[in-house]
């Protein structure tokens, strides 16, 4: 009899089924970085002087900045100067005015991934901005928003056309010298996603994002900056693939979320980027930082993210609790197997009175996989009646893999209630074989139990993420009864 | 029917079973009974599947099949059930939606199209009802935060869904008091047919007040060493096992 | 002049054999070269040893102890009293001391058997080893060695009280304790370090118990240090095959105290219990560290801390639980459950887990938060005034913990630092209110 451990792994040992990559000409800069590729990168963005110069000024701080070394992983330094740190599909010189003018292989990669860019997929109701490497190659149901006063575009478009905007917001949630990776992004991001949605406006539809990395020893910076004016509410979907290659790739993106009064910003992300082979070659190194700012009064930020992809994960999406009764929500599922390694989790900085905040993390460790939480919850003197909960469960399968959880709480009010709970168990063979006896396979039974372990997260993402989100962890849907 | 013949088993090499004989007919009530320790539990698991167990010598079939060479999921396909004395609690897996997995896989096995959703929901509040489990536990994790009498119950809900043709009752008493026990056994009995066989392994006879057995046999040491008719269970209440065990040595 | 180079002038021993001059010194080579922590230590992150640094400390001399007002009177125990890190037999009572017992002062050993006493004082020199421990070794002038021999029940507890005397000038205590506890042993070690005198002290104290196959060992720590009083005490538990070990850690008074416990469970069938409670009043700071180290399939770890901050107090609390690569059937759980008392007060805890293995099941939760509305509104309408009620809510959050500890005289120590800060609560426990 095949005992659970291999059958398991088998399980988890599926190849990865978005490795392909797409035979495009690439407009690339030379690798390196300095201060040069900067002004070319925003020459070739045609770009206003203050923005180069705030990249300029980002650079500065780089450069005097030493890479983080606290985090639970382990990765053999990265060659700032071996990366290239623009490259844009060609044939985006003259900038596509309608679908037909996209380069067909292009559609033909995004098909592959499953995403809706056609129009009939389009009336799933799925607006979409696609990033492709570093530039913005299409946005989809523009006008409907535009009818809204709902601004989504690529980032460039809205240095152009929403410089307000931009220069009020930009790096003001997460400021250029932040933390390294931030720092880095801040200097060379080439594009990513803008959204604004007006006061007391409703996002008529979820947006999303499809990010991808192509070209090789390419690194993809995007930026995004979402902004939900006073008694707004948007739900904003970001997905993640790259194709298989030996080497590691490194993806250093910045994520800003400002809601104001009683606005409101679902934020989801299914991120598959590629995890390397079994034996942990190649990769993203997904150096991510996102953060949202809850600076209205009851406002709400809710991150929720799948990530199973990634040779490394280095990321920590968190809320700053400014507004009075604000509330910050962060749900995750991470899967780490083969080599993987996830250092993830969240801050919660409570600043505002009544300002609540639930985190809710669940990760899978399997293969060699090791997996690590690491979350602050700070709870400012200014707080008053804060209130945090924290769930923390680790799940083991295999007897290589690593499970770690860094939980730091601080408090410095007397009225607050922080409560954090935490478990690390193994499926057990006992529940294993109540199942089997039951009459469900092996792999069903492996199924069942990871979804359930889940759960909680799944719950909180948009209908058609939580599919593929749990198709991406090999869960077949349990039947609805009743 | 099933027949078991000079089974030897040991768990980390130590011999728990040492050359055991069973038969069990259809439509029969057999009880086993037994010191701790004598193996009771271990015969269940073997029948069942459950690994970490080595048969070393014997056979176990069922209806002709040979049981030991199946999955654990393949001999529930093939009719056999096994409540266990202690049932696992499985967080986050729905009660309800474990079992229409569990329906759907024996289904599967045999060939046989997946139950709509309408006839098993109805299938299940029928059996609900039956079995007098409490509606709300349907939704409930599978045995999380259960109390003992309701994980107890919930075997037989099982049990009344997936209407097993070979039916392991594994101390179902145990930690039962005298109403709980009352309603199991009301359960159990619902479910005894001409087509159905049932091997209730206790070490009390009170359970077979209300599970009345054709046979009784006294597991001691590994081995079968007593059988008799239902009266040599109240024969083991009132003498205990000891003049069993010398006899046997 | 900065902390390690003012205690460089003091260091430990004197006339002492080339062997244990040479660890002394090695151990001292071993703090210098690490330093003094700093926030910026992750192990530090919420203890600020700077004010530290900025005085002057003296290695203590002799110092006389008022004793009167020694604490623990009325516990039935065999005694022994250091002061200043020096043994003081006059006030200690080792009468009856049952055979199975040795206790023999460090300064005897390094004239009897050198070799042992720069074998053992090495092991705070190593790499592994925390830099106040290090330093304890280093200039730990005596010190307690206490060997169990197989198979002896204690019947009574053994109390061993460090004191510190205030000199006026910053004074630096290095009070030393190791207990050897034989096979299938059993022994209960109380530890009691308190300040007595005017002036700034910093306590450096190192314990080490070693638990024989099969043996218990139940070792309650207390700290009652002065206002004046800084106290840094670091324990090793190694808990042997079979064997039952338990901390229980008592923060009741000092201005700045950390204490790291550090166990390691480094054979099959260990079972670790560390349980703590901590006060952090007014211009008081308390860190607990725990580190426990699964090296061993089968074992077993729990702990319980319980910490009130009030004024302008902090505490902290950090626990790590370590399950090495390959380590199965592991069972660890942690609890840090906090109480405010104050807006000026802060908690800051931090459990982690770090988990190479694969069987196990390992739980840990943390809470912080203030006395619960309802139940004072609920006390109040039963007729208990505000103040009273607030004094036995905040009993009440620590009393279950405190009442597993099977001695009276040493629960009498808890409420009594309790009824200090809450008058009215002395008579409640006493049982006099009316």
């Amino acid at each position: 009899m095949a005992t659970p451990q291999t059958e398991v792994s088998e399980l988890l040992n599926r190849k990865y089924d978005a490795g392909f990559y797409t035979d495009i000409e690439q407009d690339q800069a030379p690798p390196g970085l300095s201060e040069d590729i900067i002004r070319l990168i925003s020459r070739k963005k045609d770009e206003p002087e203050w923005m180069l110069q705030w990249r300029l000024r980002a650079f500065e701080r780089w450069q005097k900045m030493a890479e983080p070394e606290w985090a639970h992983v382990h990765y053999p330094p990265i060659d700032y100067q071996a990366l290239c740190y623009y490259s844009a599909p060609k044939s985006r010189t003259d900038a596509p005015k309608s679908l037909d003018e996209v380069d067909p292989k292009l559609l033909e990669t995004y098909e592959k991934l499953g995403i809706p860019l056609e129009e009939q997929k389009m009336l799933a109701g799925v607006a979409v901005d696609v990033v492709f490497d570093s530039v913005s190659v299409h946005t989809t149901f523009k006008e409907k928003l535009a009818a809204a006063g709902v601004i989504f575009c690529s980032f460039s478009e809205a240095v152009r056309e929403h410089p307000d905007l931009v220069r009020k917001y930009l790096g003001s949630v997460v400021p250029q010298g932040d933390n390294y990776f931030a720092a880095l992004n801040s200097a060379v991001f080439s594009d990513g996603s803008f959204v604004y949605i007006p006061p007391n406006t409703r996002c008529p539809m979820e947006l999303s994002t499809y990010f991808r990395i192509n070209a090789m020893n390419t690194g993809q910076f995007e930026r995004t900056l979402v902004i939900a004016d006073a008694g707004s509410y948007v739900s904003y979907l970001e997905g993640c693939t790259a194709p298989q290659r030996d080497e590691n790739q490194l993806h250093a993106a910045v994520v800003e979320l400002v809601a104001l009064d009683d606005a409101e910003i679902k934020y989801s992300t299914v991120q598959n980027w590629y995890p390397g082979d079994e034996e942990g070659r190649g990769g993203i190194y997904n150096f991510v930082t996102k953060r949202g700012d809850c600076r209205g009064r009851n406002s709400k930020i809710s991150w929720t993210q799948v990530e199973t992809g990634s040779a490394i994960t280095w990321k920590y999406p968190s809320c700053v609790l400014k507004g009075e009764n604000s509330v910050g929500e962060f749900y995750s599922v991470a899967v780490t197997h083969h080599r993987q390694q996830a250092d993830t989790g969240t801050k919660m900085i409570h600043l505002g009175r009544n300002t609540r905040s639930t985190i809710i993390s669940k990760g899978i460790s399997a293969g060699r996989g090791q997996n690590a939480y690491r979350g602050l919850v700070r709870i400012a003197k200014s707080a008053e009646n804060a209130r945090n909960y924290t769930q923390c469960d680790s799940l083991l399968m295999g007897s290589e893999c690593g499970a770690h959880t860094f939980p730091y709480v601080e408090v410095r009010n007397a009225s607050a209630k922080v409560e954090h709970e935490a478990s690390t168990s193994k499926i057990s063979e006992d529940q294993l074989f109540y199942l089997r006896s039951r009459g469900i396979g092996n792999e069903d039974a492996v199924n069942l139990i990871v979804n359930g372990f889940c759960k909680e997260v799944f719950k909180e993402l948009p209908m058609e993420f939580a599919v593929e989100a749990q198709k991406l962890l090999n869960i077949t849907l349990e039947g609805a009864v009743g | 029917m099933l027949r078991i013949e000079n089974l030897h088993a040991e768990i980390d090499g130590k011999p728990i079973l040492r050359g055991l004989n069973l038969t069990i007919g259809k439509g029969e009530v057999h009880a086993i009974m037994g010191p701790n320790g004598s193996g009771k539990s271990t015969l269940s698991y073997l029948i069942a599947g459950r690994p970490g167990y080595t048969v070393t010598e014997g056979s176990i079939t069922w209806n002709g099949k040979d049981l030991l060479a199946l999955e654990p999921e393949e001999r529930a396909g093939e009719g056999v059930f096994l409540a266990f004395q202690y049932p696992v609690e499985i967080p986050g897996v729905n009660n309800v939606y474990m079992l229409r997995a569990a329906v759907n896989g024996i289904r599967k096995y045999r060939g046989e199209a997946e139950i709509s959703a309408v006839d098993f929901l109805n299938l299940v509040k029928t059996r609900t009802r039956e079995i007098g489990l409490k509606e709300s536990l349907l939704n409930r994790p599978v045995n999380q935060g259960f109390s003992g009498g309701e994980k107890k119950r919930n075997e037989v809900f099982q049990m009344s869904i997936l209407e097993p043709s070979l039916a392991i009752l594994d101390e179902t008493d145990s930690g039962l008091d005298i109403d709980a026990l009352r309603i199991v056994a009301d359960g159990v009995n619902r479910l005894r047919s001409p087509d159905r066989a049932f091997m209730v392994v206790t070490h009390y006879q009170r359970l077979l007040d209300y599970i009345v057995p054709d046979h009784v046999h006294v597991l001691a040491d590994g081995r079968i060493v007593k059988s008799g008719p239902r009266e040599l269970a109240l024969e083991l209440e009132a003498k205990g096992y000891d003049w069993l065990l010398e006899d046997a040595a | 002049m900065g902390l390690m180079e003012s205690l460089a002038r003091d260091l430990g021993g004197g006339e002492e054999p080339g062997a244990v001059q040479a660890v002394r010194e090695a151990a001292f080579r071993r703090a210098l070269a690490q330093g003094v922590p700093s926030p910026r230590d992750e192990d530090w992150r919420y203890t600020d040893l700077s004010s530290l640094s900025g005085q002057e400390f003296r290695a203590a001399r002799a110092g006389r102890l008022d004793q009167n007002s020694l604490p623990l009177k009325d516990l039935d125990a065999w005694r022994l009293v250091f002061v200043n890190g020096r043994f003081a037999p006059s006030l200690s009572d080792l009468s009856a001391l049952p055979a199975g017992i040795t206790v023999r002062l460090l300064e005897e050993m390094s004239r009897q058997d050198p070799q042992w006493l720069a074998e053992h004082l090495s092991r705070q020199a190593s790499p592994e080893a925390r830099t106040f421990a290090a330093l304890n070794a280093a200039a730990a002038p005596d010190g307690l060695h206490v060997e169990v021999a197989p198979g002896t029940q204690v019947e009574k507890p053994l109390l061993v009280i460090f004191a510190t005397i205030g000199a006026g000038t910053p004074t630096l205590v290095s009070p030393h304790l190791h207990l050897q506890a034989g096979r299938h042993s059993r022994i209960e070690l109380v530890e009691l370090h308190l300040t007595q005198g005017a002036g700034s002290t910093l306590t450096n104290a190192h314990t080490r118990v070693d638990t024989g196959d099969g043996a218990s060992v139940f070792h309650y720590r207390a700290v009652w240090e002065g206002s004046e009083g800084s106290h840094i005490g670091s324990v090793q538990i190694n808990v042997g095959r079979d064997s039952r070990a338990e901390n229980f850690s008592l923060v009741l008074s000092g201005r700045m105290v950390r204490v790291d416990i550090d166990g390691a469970l480094a054979a099959p069938g260990g079972e670790l219990k560390l349980n703590g409670v901590f006060v952090a009043g007014p211009n008081q700071h308390v860190d607990h560290h725990t580190r426990v180290d699964h090296a061993a399939s089968h074992t077993t770890s729990d702990e319980v801390y319980k910490g009130i901050a009030d004024g302008n107090g902090r505490g902290v609390f950090n626990g790590r639980v370590l399950v090495r690569e390959g380590v199965e059937k592991v069972v660890a759980t942690q609890a840090s459950n906090n109480l405010l008392l104050s807006s000026d007060a802060e908690i800051d805890a931090k459990p982690e887990l770090e988990i190479y293995a694969n069987d196990l099941r390992c739980a840990h939760g943390a809470t912080v938060g203030q006395l619960d509305d309802d139940s004072l509104f609920y006390l109040r309408s039963r007729g208990v005034p505000a103040v009273e009620a607030r004094a036995l809510l905040i009993y009440g959050f620590v009393q279950s913990l405190v009442e597993s500890i099977p001695h009276p005289a040493l629960q009498a120590l808890v409420t009594a630092r309790f009824a200090e800060a809450n008058p009215s609560l002395a008579k409640l426990l006493a049982g006099d209110y009316t």
